[in-house]
């Protein structure tokens, strides 16, 4: 990174395991995800059933800052965001006293959040679709609305549900959570928008335009557009293919995605702010790069994985080149998009990854949408910081052409920098290096 | 030493039609674009009133790469890129590492058009919409055999589309709410002087122009009720406001370095001299009464500029026509421009298109732009009763010739997010 020295203070990690990590790291080691099925009336969309966090607002409200929200104001998304902001304020030990953070000290605090859509769910406004539907119109087949009777229709809805529909609300209650007047922004994309978020978020404190950030990437898969968008394009496993598994990275006959749930924020700063306050830096982020390759098709990549390997590339090179010690890969557990991942970091680090440790956490998450990369970082981080061991390589039991030879290359070296990759099939990837403190 | 940051093209889709100078002209003529929804009844609902594009449709091609484009909102938009492209002369076949996109979006519309025809054949009207089986609805649309119901939620498909047309590898969307076109402009900006890229297109869409965001911000009682006069509806600053009037646009700009834009030649449409960006952290649905937000994010435009409050010359102020946010940016803009604040003209576009939400501030600044460009300041429109707390210079009713080298655009969204621009004249 050019600039400032940033640091990783705190890592909140909210999974379908729960606020605990040790539970998550419990998970990683055998390779499982608790499953449960999906609710009516999306439950016959991919594999009926999802990697879901199970998260009341008794539970939220708990945690560091949440106190002066409201759960009329949240979707699943913000309380994701929530939770996974609670968990990193609780972890960096941020202070939220007014008093002593002043007007000044909250300038200079800010929200990076990764995220996609913010609807809830949207059977709701199927049902309006029929309410509304001239009937006339529709006995001749065809569809049309009487908008006239919708205002006798509004009374099913509170002005909250429309207020929660802004894709950037997430970010906006993270902001009074962690008392931010600083930057804030939302980037909006699949899996990896958390990543941009954070190495926006890096930016902004190698810039000098703030001290700290909160910066991660939430993500619900079980939300029923994105049930309905995946399930259409093909990427989820078909119904009764999963049992007790997040997915099959890497694995030729991997049936495809496990919808879940998720979210990852870390507390950046700059590492004089951090020292100041009495912070222990876990980890440095050391570069980051983002590239889009044309798909073949909406949502579906394409087969040449020279865009995903130049984001690795250039996150590599801000990162002054370093020997890569572990991979903290995507792997969907979609086959095609695992293809395309395991070609682009071949491409960019060479046949055998260079002696490289291949992670990747999505069998005990299943896949996590804007919060796959986002995640993958968190753990990293915690790799980094000694404070869990890095988690096995994939297990696939039948492995993509030449990953084998790769497994088998790894050396068995400390972890002093960790690539995380988060591929997309929506063509937009990005790449995070990040160090030992 | 920072890279400067230039905008060399713009475009946009404005209730005022597919010309950014038209839209200008209309503007400095105090034109309201205001009128009764047409494109759905909406009589029944507590707003009905909005400023739409007048327009069926622009010419754009049907297909970019693998992207359909065929959402209303996705052809605006790319209509916009391609009209700021065009006006660039941003040449094709640069390296795609150096170019990025980053576009603003918001949720989509409401998606009854999308999920209406697919209800109707899946579950149809025997039985109560409220109470049916919607499983034969979601088996059927996740599945192949219909077209996708609620794709224009997905408006990230604009920015792949317009990647395509400008050559560019790096894809960014972004959203702020009501800020989100200013946003991705900082963003971009940013990106250009970190020397992450040298030529960026942002664009922003995204309207609320639809059924259900126009009933659901009815209900929150944030929109004009004054159904009977739609050209007066909206009214920044004025005694008798009573909410934001609901628009519909698009816009785009190539943002560059500045050396390599003078290098081709590039004409140069403005300077963006610096950006701030700042949160509330107050309440999701109101601002800050005191506007510390507002006046943080606006001094640290400043700052970013390097240039102090006496050098500002125009305030393209957020102004959404709403009791408390006019109050709030008045308060915010006393703090930062202390003893000039009374003589520093500040009009509001929206009284005149409306709120464009995701592209208000993308359309504003390049309303600034123009400002400079022309050296006439366009007014606020239907202020006939000043609020007595609102006490500044805010240009009412008539366009005022003026000397406008520097402009500040200020964009606050729902939820405290906030964005100032400071734009310089082209040299």
């Amino acid at each position: 990174m050019r600039g400032a020295d940033v640091v990783v203070t705190g890592v909140g990690l909210l999974t379908a395991h729960g606020f605990e990590p040790a539970a998550l790291d419990a998970a990683l080691a055998e390779g499982r995800a608790p499953l449960s099925p999906v609710d009516a009336p999306a439950q016959d969309l991919g594999p009926g059933v999802a990697a879901r966090v199970d998260l009341g607002w008794e539970s939220l409200r708990t945690l560091p800052g949440a106190r002066p929200l409201r759960p009329a104001t949240m979707t699943r998304y913000t309380a994701l965001a929530v939770g996974a902001t609670g968990l990193a304020l609780a972890d960096g030990v941020v202070s939220l006293d007014d008093a002593v953070l002043g007007e000044e000290g909250a300038a200079r605090r800010g929200v990076h959040l990764g995220s996609y859509v913010n609807i809830p769910p949207i059977d709701k406004y199927v049902r309006l679709a029929l309410a509304l539907a001239d009937r006339k119109r529709a006995e001749e087949g065809a569809w049309a609305a009487e908008y006239a009777r919708f205002g006798a229709e509004l009374k099913r809805f509170s002005g909250f549900e429309f207020l929660s529909l802004m894709n950037s609300m997430p970010s906006a209650h993270a902001t009074i959570q962690g008392r931010c007047m600083g930057p804030i922004q939302t980037f909006i994309g699949t899996a990896a928008a958390g990543l941009q978020a954070m190495g926006g978020a890096a930016d902004v404190l190698a810039d000098g335009d703030a001290d700290l950030m909160l910066a991660g990437g939430l993500g619900s898969g079980v939300n029923q557009s994105v049930l309905l968008v995946r399930n259409h394009s093909g990427h989820l496993a078909p119904p009764g293919s999963v049992s007790g598994t997040g997915g099959l990275p890497f694995d030729v006959d991997a049936p495809g995605m496990v919808p879940a749930e998720g979210a990852a924020v870390l507390v950046m700063e700059r590492r004089e702010a951090a020292l100041a306050r009495g912070a222990a830096p876990l980890a440095r982020v050391a570069g980051w790069a983002t590239a889009w390759g044309v798909p073949e098709a909406p949502r579906r990549p394409s087969r040449d994985p020279s865009a995903l390997a130049r984001a690795i590339e250039g996150a590599a090179r801000a990162a002054g080149e370093p020997r890569i010690d572990a991979v903290f890969a995507t792997g969907s557990g979609w086959a095609p998009l695992d293809a395309l991942e395991w070609e682009a970091l071949r491409q960019a680090l060479g046949p055998q990854l260079g002696g490289a440790r291949l992670a990747c956490h999505t069998a005990a998450t299943g896949f996590l949408e804007a919060a796959h990369g986002a995640v993958g970082a968190g753990l990293a981080v915690r790799v980094l910081a000694g404070r869990c061991a890095l988690p096995p390589p994939p297990r696939p039991a039948r492995p993509l052409p030449r990953l084998e030879e790769a497994l088998s290359a790894a050396e068995d070296r400390p972890v002093r920098h960790a690539l995380v990759v988060a591929a997309a099939p929506e063509g937009a990837h990005a790449a995070l290096v990040l160090a030992v403190a | 030493m920072h890279r400067r940051v230039v905008i060399t093209g713009v475009g946009a889709v404005s209730p005022f039609g597919a010309s950014v100078s038209g839209l200008f002209d209309n503007l400095v003529a105090g034109r309201s674009a205001v009128s009764r929804i047409r494109s759905f009844d909406a009589s029944t609902l507590p707003s009905g009133i909005g400023a739409e594009v007048p327009l069926d449709d622009v010419e754009v091609p049907d297909s970019v790469g693998p992207f359909r484009v065929t959402h209303r909102q996705l052809r605006f938009i790319l209509r916009s890129a391609i009209d700021a492209l065009e006006a660039s002369g941003l040449p094709r076949g640069g390296d795609p590492r150096r170019r990025a996109v980053c576009v603003a979006t918001g949720t989509g519309s409401s998606a009854l058009d999308a999920f209406g025809p697919q209800a109707l054949e899946t579950v149809g009207l025997d039985q109560d919409p409220w109470t049916a089986d919607l499983r034969p609805f979601f088996a059927r649309v996740g599945g192949a055999g219909l077209s996708l119901a609620g794709e224009d939620f997905w408006l990230d498909t604009a920015a792949p589309a317009i990647a395509l047309l400008a050559g560019a590898e790096q894809v960014f969307n972004v959203a702020s709410a009501c800020a989100s076109g200013a946003h991705a402009l900082h963003e971009a900006a940013r990106m250009v002087r970190r020397g992450r890229a040298d030529a960026v297109v942002v664009a922003a869409a995204g309207s609320v122009l639809s059924p259900v965001m126009v009933a659901g911000f009815g209900i929150l009682r944030v929109l004009s009720r004054r159904n009977d006069a739609p050209e007066r509806a909206s009214r920044p600053f004025d005694a008798d406001r009573d909410g934001f009037v609901v628009g519909e646009g698009t816009a785009a700009a190539v943002v560059e370095d500045y050396e390599s834009a003078r290098r081709r030649g590039a004409p140069i449409f403005a300077e963006v001299l610096g950006t701030g960006v700042s949160a509330d952290a107050w309440r999701l649905t109101d601002p800050d009464p005191d506007g510390r937000g507002m006046a943080l994010c606006m001094e640290r435009a400043l700052a970013d500029a390097g240039i102090d409050a006496g050098q500002v010359d125009y305030v393209n102020a957020h102004a959404t026509s709403t009791v408390q946010n006019d109050v709030a940016e008045t308060r915010a803009l006393q703090r930062v421009l202390g003893g000039r604040a009374p003589e520093v003209p500040v009009s509001a576009t929206k009284s005149m298109i409306g709120h464009l939400v995701y592209a208000a501030g993308l359309v504003e600044a390049i309303v600034c732009g123009l400002t400079l460009e022309r050296g006439v300041i366009h007014p606020t429109i239907n202020l006939d009763r000043p609020d007595p707390a609102c006490t500044l210079d805010y240009v009412p009713h008539v366009a005022r010739e003026a000397r406008v080298r520097i402009a500040l655009s200020n964009s606050f969204g729902l939820g405290g997010q906030n964005v100032s621009l400071v734009l310089g004249r082209a040299r």
